[in-house]
């Protein structure tokens, strides 16, 4: 059923981990008279940002194990 | 007569309406729907000391992590524990997650199975398997058999009897005893 998807999996995470950039969140507004106050979003973070993110970590904790 | 063919051993089409609607688990709602509840689930298991043993031997054994992860996938899917979309979404961080496991436990391993193997070689990892393998075989209970030592007796040389001999000096006669 899923032979040989694994590795491509693999590898095309392994190529968006390597080029997808975290998105700079822009600054708000700080000034008390400022009237351009933005309202937070909701802080959800769907499968793909999740998976990426796991992967991530995991890869950097492997890549410290390796490195001493 | 035609030949068996492994190609053509599969499921006969519409072998899968045969049985009621909803009597598969893959049928029901999946246990875990998120992939973050089914990473957590495996990840407690992959883990686990006591749980990992034989996924560790596996890949001792030279089974690439890649077809390790699909098959765990592949039977959470069929157990209901997730659905497949799940699973293609959790292969590449359960690759991750294996190879960090087997990094850890200082084993190597082949991510894609795509190294060349030489047959000719075989690694320590197997003879120690192996060798694990014969003592769990030979009964622990069978006592060691001794070999029996012979008896060493020291050599009597034969007292000297002619005239111009020298007398033992352990046995020391004087005509004074007499």
């Amino acid at each position: 059923m899923l032979k040989g998807l694994g590795i491509t999996a693999y590898r095309d995470i392994m190529n968006k981990s390597m080029t997808v950039q975290q998105e700079e969140k822009p600054e708000k507004p700080m000034g008390l008279l400022s009237r351009n106050k933005t309202v937070d979003k909701e802080d959800e973070v769907d499968s793909d940002t999740y998976v990426l993110e796991q992967f991530k970590t995991l890869k950097k904790l492997r890549a410290e194990m390796q490195n001493g | 007569m035609a030949e068996f063919n492994p190609l053509m051993d599969g499921p006969i089409p519409g072998q899968s309406l045969t049985t009621e609607v909803g009597s598969r688990p893959w049928q029901q709602p999946a246990k875990y729907s998120t992939v973050e509840d089914a990473l957590e689930h495996y990840a407690t298991k992959i883990t686990d000391p006591a749980i990992n043993e034989s996924l560790l031997d596996a890949l001792e054994m030279g089974t690439p992590v890649a077809s390790i992860a699909e098959i765990v996938v592949q039977s959470g899917a069929m157990e209901g524990i997730h659905t497949i979309d799940v699973s293609i979404l959790l292969l590449p961080v359960l690759m991750e997650l294996i190879a960090y496991v087997a990094d850890e436990s200082e084993i190597e391993y082949s991510m894609d199975g795509a190294d060349n193997i030489d047959q000719d070689i075989i690694s320590p990892s197997k003879i120690v398997l192996a060798m694990k393998a014969v003592k769990d075989k030979m009964p622990q209970d069978k006592e060691k058999e001794t070999m029996p030592m012979p008896e060493v007796t020291p050599e009597v040389s034969p007292q000297p009897s002619g005239l111009m001999a020298r007398p033992n000096r352990d046995v020391v006669t004087t005509q004074g005893d007499i």
